[in-house]
């Protein structure tokens, strides 16, 4: 076996020109083994050119999808908003049982949030729990003040066309109240009117609130005697 | 990454082994200059610091067998090359193999390597063991049956003639 193998790889040799277009293709590769600065140094132009892109799209990606406000919308059923820096919705979230079901079926990502608040007031699913008398409580919390009360009146308006004037709560506050509501399974305007109760009631839990329309919540406060802190 | 001076000693030491292990393995010689730059590309910028010249051809073979096995995995590959193109590999035309060597050529390719680095190349089994990444039994599990193969061949082959 050995000779005969022998004599036939022993006779294979690379040619020159192989050799040689190796040592050129090697050249070209390394940039001249890194004696070529100006190439090298416009092939690594092109390559941060490359990721700057790529970081300019990630980062547009990641402030479309990180909010800026937030818009909670009780009605009984309950339901949050989560609006971009653009001012388009992110999300819809049910805070209660009702609201879950009702973000379930209702799709308003990526709309402008006053389209999305009109479509979502004058929903089908929406039009049981919005019978005559029925309250809306609207609140808008958010990392800028401006916008925040931007979008505030903006929906509070659309909730006009709704429902009767007096029967529209809102209100807007700061992200650490509007997480304290959060934590506690409660709409902001509910949790705030919550906090009312708990002045003269401090037994008062979430959970007795939680399924009130805020039209009884704000009868409540007033049969407390306590200054109604949704208008 | 090493010196031009340094590549291009390789090439010129190792050009041959590399084309012979291309020979082996790719058969028909398609693709043989992209394996030859990918491996003296490999070698330009690896920086493992050779301990002698037995450790480098054998990093040279293992980097070869690795780029060949890669390439036939790969769906991109060309399946024939102008007869031009083919002569321009070599500096001569290789003497025709013989019947043990085309027999050789003809076992599936786990048996084929081991022949040729064992027979050709002349390592042992535990440094073919390392080369290929394999089991030190399977490397000898694999040259018994390629010999039991060849015997076969030829013995039928020299029956039929």
């Amino acid at each position: 076996m050995d000779h005969d193998m022998t004599n036939h790889l022993d006779s294979i040799h690379a040619s020159e020109r192989l050799k040689r277009k190796t040592k050129a293709y090697l050249r070209h590769k390394t940039f001249d083994y890194g004696r070529d600065t100006m190439r090298m140094r416009s092939s690594r132009i092109r390559m941060a050119g490359c990721i700057v892109a790529a970081v300019i799209t990630f980062a547009g990606i990641g402030l479309y999808r990180l909010p800026t406000a937030y818009i909670d919308l009780d009605i009984n059923p309950s339901m949050e908003l989560n609006i971009n820096a653009l001012g388009r919705v992110i999300s819809l979230n049910g805070l209660n049982d009702d609201g879950a079901e009702l973000a379930r079926v209702l799709n308003v990502s990526g709309m402008s949030y006053g389209d999305a608040m009109q479509y979502i007031l004058i929903s089908d699913p929406l039009e049981p729990y919005l019978e005559a008398g029925s309250s809306i409580s609207i609140s808008v919390t958010g990392s800028s003040v401006q916008q925040s009360e931007t979008i505030l009146k903006d929906v509070v308006c659309r909730a006009y066309g709704i429902a009767d004037k007096e029967n529209v709560y809102y209100c807007h506050a700061d992200r650490q109240t509007a997480r304290e509501a959060k934590n506690s399974g409660l709409s902001l305007a509910r949790y705030q009117a919550l906090e009312e109760l708990r002045k003269t009631d401090p037994t008062v839990t979430p959970e007795y609130v939680q399924d009130m329309s805020m039209s009884e919540i704000c009868s409540l406060i007033r049969s407390h005697q306590l200054d109604d802190p949704c208008q | 990454m090493r010196s031009e001076q340094q590549v291009n000693t390789a090439i010129e030491q190792y050009a041959d082994t590399v084309l012979r292990v291309c020979t082996v393995y790719l058969k028909n010689h398609t693709d043989t200059e992209d394996i030859f730059q990918t491996v003296f590309l490999k070698y330009a910028s690896d920086s493992t610091v050779f301990l002698s010249p037995e450790h480098e051809k054998a990093w040279i073979i293992r980097v070869t067998i690795n780029a060949c096995k890669d390439l036939l995995k790969s769906v991109f590959r060309r399946r024939t090359v102008p007869l031009n193109d083919e002569i321009e590999l070599y500096s001569h035309p290789p003497e025709p193999p013989g019947p043990v060597t085309e027999a050789v050529l003809r076992l599936p390719r786990k048996y084929m390597e081991v022949v040729y680095l064992h027979y050709y190349e002349g390592y042992t089994i535990p440094e073919i063991a390392k080369l290929l990444g394999k089991n030190p039994n399977t490397v000898y599990t694999n040259l018994h049956r390629a010999k039991e193969r060849l015997k076969n061949v030829l013995e039928e082959e020299s029956y039929g003639s």
